[in-house]
C-alpha cells in the first residue's frame, strides 16, 4: 500500500554537526496495516512522517502509495501536499478556531474537488458518528474539550476516505485515562474503517498495544522494524532494548565465538558466567550487553537451566498485580517483576533465575 | 490702539477712492483674452495662503474671466522650485505661474521662465518688476521686530537696532529659522548694509551673545509666540501680521527699527507652460490696480504703487518709515554671504 | 492535478516581490542616483560625486549630532516602549480597572495630527504653559521644565509613539501563554518576579524586535527634532540634513545621501530585526488547542495600575486635548489665565466649518488613507505571511517592505514624484501619486502587524489545510486570511489613522484637484493660525475617532479583538 525507499531527508545544522532528519529509511505497509515510528524525540520519526504527508521535501528516496509515486528524487517527482490523498491528525490537533467542528470536518471534502451540498452534510455527519461526536457539528471548535478536539481531528482527517492515515502523535496532549481510552477507540476505528495508518509515538506501550508493525528509530535510522512481540522480546540492539522497555542490561564479554540464532556464554563485568541467546554471530570478546526483561526473571526458585545469580534485595514496590524487586547484583542494579504473593524483606540475600533463551546478547552500545 | 484705528480709517477711504477710478485690465486685449478663454484654464503653484489670498485672487479672476478655471496648488518655495524642475526634466510640465521671493532664481537659471513684460505692471518701480519680464512682484514685505505689548512698554520698546543689545534681551528674542531674506539673512544684510562691513560683523557677533532663538517655522508662528508671551521680542516678523493681530485684541506692536526690511513675493510664467496664454492674462490681472486691490483686500500688501494697503501705515510712503528693498540682484549676489553668517554665528 | 496549484507556493512570493520591488526600487534607486549625482540649477545632473557623502560626513559638529541622534532615539525608543510596554501588559494580562481608558487613550490620539501634538505639548511645558505657570504661581524661581531640551525631545516623541508599542505589544502579550506564568506563580513567585523572571524574558524577543523598529523610526523622526530640538540648537542628522533642502535651489543631494547611508544601517539592524522577529516565534502562539489567556492577579496592586492608566489617560490624552480646545478657542495665543476665559469664542470652530475647501480635502484624505490601507494590507498579508513563514524569498520581501522606515518623508516624496512623472499613466498631478507614496510609506508597518500576526498562528493550522486537499492560495482564503483578520484590521486602521497625519510627502505631491486635509494643516500652521488649525485638528481627530471607533464596534461584534491579534 505505502512503499518508502531509501527516504533522505537531513536538516543542516549550523550549531554543531549532528543534524536531525532521517537517513535511508526503508519500509513497506501492507493494506490496513497500523505502522508505528517509535522513537526519542529528534530520532526523525516525525520528519519520515511530514515527507510522506508531504509537508517536507525529502532530499532523496521514493515514496509510493497505492501504485501512486509521491515522490522521486531520481525522477524529480514531487507531488504537492494537497494532491496526496491523505489525513492527517496533528500533535496540537489543529482545529480551526474560525470554524464550526461541522466546516472543520466539512473542510477537505470543500476544497479542490465538487460536492453537492447534501452529500457533504451526510459525509460529515457519518464521521462526527464514527468518532462519537454525532450531536457537536454547530458548535464553536474552540468550546471543545481536549479529547473532543482530538475526536474533530480524527474526523476531519478520514472524511474524504483518504488511503492513508498519518497520526503525529496525537495522544500526547491527552491526560492519562483519556489517553488510554482513545487509544483503544483510535485502534478500533482504524480496524473499522481498514485504513492504512502511519502513527507517530515516543511511548513504547502505545506503540506495542496499537500496532502491526513497529519500525525503531534512533537518530535519523531506523534500527528495528518489526512486529510488536519481536521488537520487545527479540530487540535487535542494546538501544531498541532500553527504549522499547525498562529491561535490565548487562554488561559482559562473549566467553567464545558464537553463531547467529544460538545460544553462547557470556562472562559478565561482574565475574559471573551465564548462558545466553545471540541474534547475531559474535566472534570471542564482543562487548555485549545482555538484556533480560524484569518479567523473565524469578526470585530463588532456581531450575536446572536457568542463569543464576546472587544478589541483595534492594528495594521492594508493591505494584498491585506484581511487585517490583531491585536486587543488587556486584554494582549492577537488577530490576525483577514478580508475582505478589512472593514478598521478601528488603536487605534479603536473593538468587535470581532466568532462561537462556530470555536472555538476549546485544553487540554493547558505543 | 489709536494708530492702527486711524490707519484703517485712512485705507477705508483710500479704497473707496480707488474704486471709483475706472477699472480695467490695460495687457488684456481681446486676442489674448480668446486665446486664454480656448485653454480654459490656468494652473498656480503657489506659496501663499490659500484661503487668505490664493483663492480670492482666483475667484476673482474665474469671475471677470468667466470660462478660465484657476487650479491652484501651494507648497513651499523649495517644494515649487522642486517641482517644476522635476515636471520639465521629466517633459511634462504642469504649472503655468508659479510664485514665491526666490523661487525665480534657480528655475530662471534652469531656463524654465518665460520672459513675459506685464503690461499692467509698467507703472511699477525698477525694483518690483524684471526688465527681461522673468518676474513681477506680486506683494510687498516688510520685516522689523515685533513686540509684546503687555511686557514691552515705553522706554523699553527698542528703536534702534542698538537697542537690541541689551542685556536685559539676552534669549528674549526669537525668530524663524526661514533661511531666506525673510528671516536672520535678511537681518544680516541690512545690519551690513547699514553699518558697514566692520562694524556690523561687530553688532552681528554681539547680538549672537544675545542667543536669539531660532523658531523652526514661519515669522507668524514667531510673532504667536511672541503674543503667546514666551518672548518679548520677535526679529524679522511681517509688519502687516503684527497689525492683524493687534486688530484683533493681541497685545503685539511692531517696533520701527528703520530701515525696515523690504523684499517682494515674484510671480513669473513657466517656459513651456500647457497653457501660456492664460498664464499671461493671469499675470496681467494679477499685476493690475484691479487684481492688486484684491490682494490688499486679503490684508496682503500689494505691490502696485498706485494701490495702497488696507492699512495704509504698513507701506513706508504712507507709514512714513523707512525700508531697505532687497532687490533680486542683491540677493542673488548676498544670499550665500549672509546665509554662511547666520550659520556660523546663530546657529 | 493542477499546474497552477503547484507553482502557487513558488509564483506567490515571485508576483508579491515583483509588485514590492516594483513599488520600493525606483524611488531607492532615484536616492542612490542622487546621492552620487552633480546637478546644476535645473536639477539636471552634469556629473558623478562623492561630495554629498562627504559633506554628510565632515560637516562641523558631525560628532555631536550624531551622538544627539543616538541618545534622542534610544531615550524616546526606551520612553514609549516603557509607557506602551507597560500599559499594554496592564491591559492585555493584568485585572487592573479602567483598562479601557489605555486604549481610548491610544486611539485618539493615534488620530491627531504630529503638528498639533507637538503644538500641545509644546504649549503645557513651555515659558507660558501651565506647567510652569504653576510653578511660578507657587513660588518657584524660573522654569520648572525646559521643554525645549533634549528632555523634552525625547519626552514627546516617546509618547507619540507609545500607541505603537502599545498596540504591537499589546498582541504578544495577548498570545503569551499563561500558563509559563501560572507555573511560577505556583512555584512561590511573587507578581513582580514572576513578570522579571518569566513574562518579560518570553515577550523579550519582540520587545527587542519592536524596540529595533522604533528606534530605526526615531532616527529618521524629523517633526519633534525640528520643533522642540532647533530653538534650543540641539541638532540631530534629520534636521542637519533638512537644512540643506530649504536652501533655494534646495540641495538634495546631502539628504539623498543621508537617505542612502540611512538605508544601508537599516539595511544590517534588519538583518537582526529578521533573527529577534524569527525567535519571537517559539513563545507564542495560538495553536488549535482551546487557548484562553488567563489575567494576572493583581490584589491590592489593582488600584495603583488603575492610577496608572489614568494619569496615562491625563498626560497623553486630557492634557493635550485641553490645551487645543483651549487654543481653538482663543483668538490669538495665550497662556492659560482668568483674562483668557473672557476672550473665549467660536470664531475659529465657524472658519473651520465655513472654510468651502476642507470638506472636499477631508474626503479625500480618508479616500486616499483607505486606498493605502487596503493596498498595504492585502499587499503585506502576502509578504508578511511569506516572511513569516521563511518561506524562500521571505527575507527579501520583508527587507524589501522594510526599506522605506528610513526614507525621511521629504525624500522619498522627491523620489517618488521624480519616478512617477516618467511613468506614462496618468498619477502624476492626481490623487494616485499621492495613495502610492503613501503605500511605499507605511508599508513597514502593515507588514509589522502581519508578520506578527502569522507568527501567531501554529503552523499546523496550515498543514492540516494542505492535508485536507487545500492549496496554497485556497489555505491563505479559507485558513490564513480569516485568523489574521484581527491582525489585519488593527494594521488597517493603524495605517489608516497615521496617513492621514503625514503632511510632509503630501503638501509636495499634491497638486491642483488633487488636494488632502494635510495641505490645510499645513497652510494653517506655516501661517501660524494657531487657533483655526487647534480647531480643524480638533474636527479631524473627532473624525479619526469616530471611525476608529466604528471598527473596534464592529470588530468585536464580529467576536475578534482589533486591537493587535
Amino acid at each position: 500500500m505505502l512503499t518508502v525507499e531509501r527516504l533522505t531527508r537531513i536538516f543542516a545544522n549550523r550549531y554543531d554537526t549532528v543534524a536531525g532528519g532521517v537517513r535511508e529509511a526503508d519500509f513497506a505497509l501492507a493494506q490496513g496495516q497500523f505502522f508505528t515510528l517509535l522513537g526519542p524525540s529528534g530520532c526523525g520519526k516525525t520528519t519520515t512522517l511530514r515527507c510522506i504527508a508531504g509537508l517536507e521535501k525529502p532530499d532523496a528516496g521514493r515514496i509510493v502509495l497505492a501504485g501512486r509515486p509521491l515522490f522521486d528524487g531520481a525522477a524529480g517527482l514531487l507531488v504537492p501536499v494537497h494532491q496526496r490523498g491523505i489525513g492527517m491528525v496533528f500533535q496540537s490537533y489543529a482545529i480551526w478556531p474560525h470554524m464550526t467542528v461541522f466546516e472543520n470536518v466539512a473542510f477537505p471534502l470543500r476544497v479542490g474537488r465538487r460536492m453537492a451540498r447534501e452529500e457533504i452534510a451526510r459525509q460529515v455527519d457519518r464521521a462526527l458518528a464514527t468518532v462519537g461526536l454525532g450531536a457537536y457539528g454547530p458548535r464553536p471548535a474552540t468550546r471543545l474539550s481536549g479529547g473532543q478536539q482530538q475526536r474533530v481531528a480524527l474526523a476531519r482527517a478520514i472524511v474524504h476516505e483518504p488511503k492513508l492515515l498519518l497520526l503525529d502523535e496525537p495522544l500526547s496532549n491527552l491526560d492519562a485515562a483519556l489517553r488510554e481510552e482513545m487509544r483503544i477507540e483510535l485502534r478500533r476505528l482504524q480496524r473499522e474503517i481498514g485504513i492504512t495508518t502511519v502513527y507517530v509515538t515516543h511511548d513504547q506501550s502505545e506503540a506495542l498495544a496499537m500496532s502491526d508493525l513497529i519500525a525503531v528509530m534512533d537518530r535519523g535510522r531506523i534500527v528495528q522494524l518489526d512486529a510488536p512481540r519481536a521488537i520487545y522480546f527479540t530487540p535487535a540492539s542494546a538501544f531498541v532494548a532500553r527504549f522499547i522497555g525498562a529491561a535490565n542490561l548487562l554488561a559482559g564479554v562473549a566467553a567464545a565465538a558464537v553463531a547467529a540464532g544460538t545460544l553462547g556464554a557470556v562472562r559478565l563485568d561482574g565475574g559471573a558466567v551465564i548462558q545466553a541467546l545471540f541474534p547475531a554471530a559474535a566472534p570471542a570478546g564482543t562487548r555485549l550487553s545482555v538484556a533480560v526483561r524484569p518479567e523473565s526473571i524469578t526470585l530463588g526458585t532456581p531450575d536446572g537451566t536457568a542463569n543464576r545469580l546472587d544478589g541483595t534485595l534492594a528495594d521492594v514496590s508493591f505494584l498491585g498485580a506484581t511487585l517490583r524487586c531491585d536486587v543488587a547484583v556486584g554494582a549492577e542494579m537488577l530490576r525483577v517483576a514478580t508475582t505478589a504473593d512472593v514478598a521478601p524483606a528488603p536487605g534479603a540475600a536473593v538468587r535470581l533465575a532466568f532462561a537462556p533463551q530470555a536472555a538476549i546478547a546485544l553487540r554493547a552500545e558505543g | 490702539m489709536g494708530f492702527a484705528r486711524r490707519a484703517i480709517l485712512h485705507a477705508a477711504m483710500l479704497i473707496t477712492a480707488f474704486a471709483a477710478s475706472p477699472a480695467h485690465a490695460a495687457g488684456a486685449d481681446a486676442a489674448l483674452i480668446e486665446a486664454a478663454r480656448r485653454e480654459g484654464q490656468v494652473v498656480w503653484y503657489s506659496t501663499l495662503i490659500v484661503n487668505q489670498i490664493t483663492r480670492p485672487l482666483a475667484l476673482a479672476f474665474e469671475k471677470k474671466y468667466p470660462g478660465i478655471k484657476v487650479q491652484y496648488s501651494r507648497a513651499t518655495s523649495t517644494d515649487v522650485a522642486l517641482k517644476i524642475a522635476s515636471e520639465a526634466r521629466a517633459g511634462r510640465i504642469q504649472a503655468d505661474v508659479f510664485d514665491g521671493s526666490n523661487t525665480v532664481f534657480p528655475l530662471g537659471d534652469a531656463g524654465l521662465v518665460e520672459t513675459y513684460l506685464v503690461e499692467a505692471a509698467s507703472a511699477y518701480p525698477p525694483e518690483l518688476r524684471d526688465a527681461k519680464g522673468t518676474w513681477t512682484a506680486l506683494n510687498v514685505y516688510f520685516m522689523t521686530a515685533g513686540y509684546n505689548t503687555d511686557l514691552v512698554k515705553g522706554a523699553d520698546i527698542p528703536k534702534t537696532f542698538d537697542d537690541l543689545l541689551d542685556p536685559k534681551w539676552a534669549g528674549k528674542m526669537a525668530w524663524t529659522t526661514d533661511p531666506t531674506v525673510n528671516g536672520a539673512p535678511g537681518f544680516i544684510q541690512n545690519i551690513l548694509a547699514l553699518k558697514g562691513e566692520a562694524a556690523g560683523m561687530a553688532y552681528l557677533k554681539a547680538l549672537a551673545g544675545q542667543k536669539v532663538v531660532n523658531i523652526p517655522a514661519s515669522q507668524r508662528v514667531v510673532l504667536d509666540k511672541v503674543i503667546a508671551g514666551e518672548f518679548p521680542l520677535g526679529l524679522m516678523i511681517f509688519n502687516h501680521h503684527a497689525t492683524i493681530s493687534a486688530e484683533q485684541g493681541a497685545p503685539v506692536a511692531w517696533a520701527r527699527l528703520e530701515p525696515l526690511v523690504s523684499n517682494a513675493n515674484l510671480i513669473s510664467a513657466v517656459k513651456g507652460a500647457p497653457h501660456p496664454n492664460a498664464a499671461r492674462l493671469f499675470l496681467e490681472y494679477v499685476l493690475s490696480v484691479e487684481g492688486q486691490k484684491e490682494v490688499a483686500k486679503s490684508l496682503y500688501l500689494p505691490a502696485h504703487p498706485r494701490v495702497q494697503a488696507q492699512v495704509a501705515g504698513l507701506k513706508p510712503e504712507a507709514g512714513g518709515f523707512k525700508a531697505r528693498i532687497v532687490t533680486p540682484d542683491m540677493l542673488r549676489a548676498g544670499e550665500k554671504g549672509w546665509t554662511a553668517i547666520y550659520q556660523d554665528l546663530f546657529r | 492535478m493542477s499546474l497552477a496549484a503547484v507553482n502557487a507556493r513558488r509564483v506567490l512570493p515571485l508576483v508579491t516581490g515583483l509588485l514590492l520591488a516594483a513599488l520600493m526600487l525606483p524611488p531607492l534607486a532615484m536616492l542612490v542616483h542622487g546621492s552620487f549625482a552633480q546637478t546644476n540649477a535645473a536639477g539636471a545632473v552634469t556629473g558623478w560625486t562623492l561630495h554629498h557623502f562627504r559633506a554628510l560626513l565632515t560637516a562641523p559638529g558631525v560628532g555631536t549630532t550624531l551622538w544627539n541622534s543616538l541618545v534622542f532615539s534610544a531615550g524616546s525608543t526606551v520612553l514609549s516602549l516603557a509607557v506602551g510596554g507597560l500599559l499594554a501588559w496592564l491591559v492585555e494580562r493584568t485585572n487592573a480597572p479602567l483598562r479601557f481608558l489605555a486604549t481610548l487613550s491610544t486611539i485618539i490620539s493615534m488620530g491627531t495630527p504630529y503638528v498639533l501634538h507637538v503644538v500641545a505639548w509644546l504649549f503645557l511645558l513651555g515659558p507660558v504653559g501651565p506647567a510652569n505657570g504653576l510653578w511660578q504661581a507657587a513660588g518657584g524661581a524660573g522654569k520648572l521644565i525646559e521643554v525645549q531640551s533634549m528632555g523634552g525631545m525625547i519626552l514627546i516623541e516617546g509618547f507619540l509613539w507609545s500607541p505603537l508599542v502599545f498596540l504591537l505589544l499589546g498582541a504578544t502579550f495577548r498570545a503569551a501563554n499563561a500558563d509559563m506564568e501560572e507555573a511560577a506563580r505556583t512555584s512561590g513567585a511573587s507578581v513582580p518576579a514572576t513578570i522579571w523572571r518569566i513574562s518579560l524574558p518570553l515577550a523579550m524577543p519582540a520587545i527587542l524586535a519592536l524596540a529595533l523598529f522604533v528606534f530605526i523610526r526615531a532616527i529618521g523622526a524629523f517633526e519633534v527634532p525640528a520643533l522642540v530640538g532647533i530653538p534650543s540648537r540641539i541638532y540631530v542628522l534629520t534636521t542637519t540634513v533638512f537644512e540643506s533642502m530649504k536652501t533655494m535651489p534646495p540641495d538634495l543631494g546631502q539628504a539623498s545621501a543621508f537617505a542612502v547611508v540611512m538605508v544601508a544601517i537599516v539595511a544590517v539592524l534588519l538583518h537582526f530585526y529578521g533573527r529577534l522577529s524569527a525567535n519571537a516565534e517559539k513563545y507564542h502562539s495560538v495553536t488549535g488547542k482551546g487557548f484562553r489567556p488567563r489575567p494576572f492577579d493583581l490584589g491590592a496592586w489593582r488600584w495603583a495600575a488603575g492610577a496608572l492608566i489614568v494619569a496615562n489617560f491625563i498626560i497623553v490624552l486630557l492634557l493635550p486635548m485641553i490645551a487645543l480646545v483651549w487654543m481653538a478657542l482663543q483668538r490669538f495665543p495665550r497662556g492659560f489665565s482668568m483674562a483668557g476665559l473672557k476672550t473665549l469664542t467660536l470664531s475659529n470652530f465657524n472658519a473651520v466649518i465655513e472654510a468651502p475647501n476642507y470638506l472636499d480635502l477631508a474626503f479625500n484624505s480618508l479616500l486616499v488613507a483607505a486606498g493605502a490601507a487596503s493596498a498595504i494590507m492585502a499587499l503585506a498579508a502576502f509578504a508578511g505571511w511569506i516572511a513569516a513563514r521563511n518561506a524562500p524569498g521571505g527575507r527579501v520581501l520583508d527587507q524589501l517592505s522594510t526599506l522605506s522606515l528610513v526614507f525621511p518623508g521629504i525624500v522619498l516624496g522627491v523620489a517618488v514624484m521624480e519616478v512617477y512623472l516618467r511613468v506614462p499613466l496618468p498619477i502624476y498631478g492626481t490623487l494616485w501619486i499621492i495613495l502610492i507614496a503613501y503605500i511605499i510609506r507605511f508599508m513597514p508597518f502593515g507588514m509589522r502587524y502581519v508578520y506578527a500576526g502569522v507568527l501567531q498562528l501554529h503552523r499546523e493550522l496550515e498543514e492540516a489545510a494542505a492535508v485536507a486537499g487545500a492549496g496554497t492560495l485556497t489555505i491563505l482564503r479559507r485558513i490564513v486570511a480569516p485568523l489574521l483578520r484581527p491582525a489585519m484590521v488593527a494594521g488597517w486602521l493603524f495605517i489608516f489613522l497615521i496617513a492621514n497625519k503625514e503632511l510632509a510627502i503630501a503638501v509636495l505631491l499634491a497638486s491642483p484637484g488633487a488636494q488632502v486635509a494635510a495641505v490645510a494643516v499645513f497652510d494653517l500652521w506655516v501661517n501660524g493660525q494657531g487657533g483655526e488649525l487647534a480647531a480643524f485638528g480638533l474636527l479631524w481627530t473627532l473624525l479619526m475617532t469616530v471611525v476608529a471607533v466604528l471598527f473596534f464596534w464592529q470588530s468585536r461584534r464580529g467576536g475578534a479583538d482589533i486591537w493587535g491579534n
